[in-house]
């Protein structure tokens, strides 16, 4: 059997006195690439962070790799939502990634880490100059580069692919499936911008009606479910070989 | 000039102050909460014009009140609505504190001068040695937590998510910003605070993109800008303060000129 890598009972997570979702049962396994889709608001950074320890969730059993989740796993690394502060940094991204280290890496692995990650996301011109002047694209891809840099086994991305052009998304979404590959990550990845992942995801969990919902890809991205979902008419189509999502906005069918 | 004592003084001071000054003001201006800092003095100015009131000296009523404001700001951090109306409302009561003091004291005139445009020319040997102490603590804790604050600062939500609590981090460097601040105030005075901790971090911000350049850069800056100001000064006759605030100003605008050369 394959390993799991997130696994729950019973779990339930509120923010004050309003229930965000429940769920009975969910069952990641190692490898997956997960996208987690729901809404506005639905509560999918919510879900994110609560498997990163940081939110108070209600639950039988929440085991991460292995382990009752708690906050701090250096594991797991978190891509959080680009917000425009963090990228009007002024400094450049090798000085941000030096600025903190796990206390039993030494300064030499560390950078030697970071020098790797930097090549990964192929960001050898770009990680000397300040982040301010870099394009949404190249700020994202260093900023998985520092996700990179504590080796994790379990990988969370909130929208990357937020403010990128359409062909940066795919490149990104490119690397991303390039990295999983190579290092053997889980990844689980929020994201409103289906069509660049609507191929590659394997597992989908769907945050709809205050329930979290668990599938495989093939059983989910259907035209049927992503309609419910978004309460909008939509259609999986295959174009060349290819799946590709399909709004209707001026369908009345689901609104 | 430094057959004076008060020269002696005021250059001792100076180079105490403005080695952590330049430092804390580069985080703060990270942060992008550079108008805390303001704040933070304006506060320390109540504290020194109510000490009157609570029979504590100036020095001492400005650290209550700015450590008071440090913790506060620093627990409200970034959950504070329209934080920049609330720092306006504050740091003009504040003032307004102030002006209580004078119209009750009218002999606090002189002090209040000096309170809100520095007079480092009147600070006394005990006083360096009081500044050389709290320096040395704040600097001493600062270097300690660098790595977390760094982090904690730069990227909160990456932060938390390896384990690290940003509000107590947050409250822990406000508390250093907020004694470092009325240290400040003695140099400059409550008023042109930001000239010390703000500008040499903004400037060092502008000339490079690397951490530790730009943490010394900020240091030498604020040195630089004190005791040029205080030399300038010394030989023209014109006010520490405008002189200080002078440089400051050219060293920040020239800053600027060479990041737009450089990433034009």
């Amino acid at each position: 059997m394959t390993k799991l890598i997130i696994s729950a009972t019973n779990l339930s997570v509120s923010l004050g006195s309003r229930l965000l979702f429940e769920c009975d049962e969910l069952a990641i396994e190692q490898g997956a690439f997960v996208g987690l889709l729901g809404g506005n608001g639905v509560g999918k950074t919510t879900f994110l962070r609560t498997l990163l320890g940081l939110q108070k969730a209600q639950y039988t059993t929440l085991n991460i790799l292995d382990a009752p989740c708690k906050r701090g796993s250096s594991s797991i690394s978190y891509l959080p939502q680009l917000k425009a502060h963090s990228s009007r940094l002024a400094l450049c991204a090798q000085s941000l990634f030096e600025t903190w280290r796990p206390r039993n890496i030494s300064a030499k692995e560390w950078q030697r880490r970071i020098d790797n990650a930097i090549v990964q996301v192929n960001a050898q011109k770009i990680a000397s100059q300040p982040m301010d002047t870099l394009s949404g694209g190249e700020y994202q891809r260093l900023m998985l580069a520092q996700a990179l840099l504590n080796e994790p086994k379990l990988l969370l991305l909130d929208e990357p692919l937020v403010g990128l052009d359409p062909s940066r998304q795919y490149q990104l979404v490119e690397l991303i499936l390039h990295l999983q590959q190579h290092l053997g990550m889980t990844i689980v990845c929020s994201t409103h911008e289906l069509n660049p992942f609507i191929n590659h995801f394997t597992e989908v969990l769907l945050i709809h009606e205050q329930k979290l919902r668990q599938g495989k890809a093939t059983e989910l991205l259907t035209s049927q479910t992503l309609s419910e979902l978004y309460h909008c008419h939509l259609d999986v189509v295959m174009h060349h070989g290819r799946q590709h999502l399909i709004a209707h906005p001026d369908s009345d069918l689901y609104v | 000039m430094f057959e004076y004592s008060f020269m002696q003084n005021a250059w001792l001071a100076t180079i105490v102050i403005s080695l952590l000054a330049g430092p804390i003001g580069y985080f703060l201006v990270l942060r992008g909460q550079s108008f805390a800092g303001h704040a933070l003095a304006h506060l320390g100015f109540t504290g020194a014009s109510a000490s009157i009131f609570l029979g504590v000296t100036p020095f001492s009523g400005a650290l209550i009140a700015t450590v008071m404001g440090g913790v506060a700001i620093g627990y409200l951090g970034n959950r504070l609505e329209h934080r920049d109306v609330v720092i306006g409302i504050v740091l003009t009561m504040a003032l307004g504190i102030g002006l209580l003091a004078l119209h009750f004291y009218t002999q606090f005139a002189t002090q209040a001068n000096s309170l809100l445009f520095g007079n480092i020319l009147a600070v006394s040997h005990s006083m360096v040695i009081r500044l050389a102490i709290l320096s040395a603590l704040c600097g001493g804790a600062f270097l300690l937590l660098s790595r977390p604050l760094l982090l904690t600062t730069l990227q909160p939500d990456i932060a938390e998510s390896r384990g690290y609590s940003v509000g107590r981090y947050s409250i822990v460097f406000f508390i250093i910003c907020a004694l470092v601040t009325a240290a400040c105030s003695q140099i400059v005075g409550a008023l042109l605070v930001f000239t010390l901790m703000i500008a040499p971090g903004a400037a060092a911000l502008q000339l490079s993109s690397h951490l530790k350049r730009g943490l010394i850069l900020s240091a030498i800056l604020a040195l630089v800008y004190g005791l040029g100001g205080i030399t300038i000064s010394y030989y023209s006759d014109w006010p520490v303060s405008f002189t200080i605030t002078s440089l400051s100003c050219l060293g920040y605008a020239l800053a600027r000129l060479y990041r737009s050369k450089k990433h034009q």
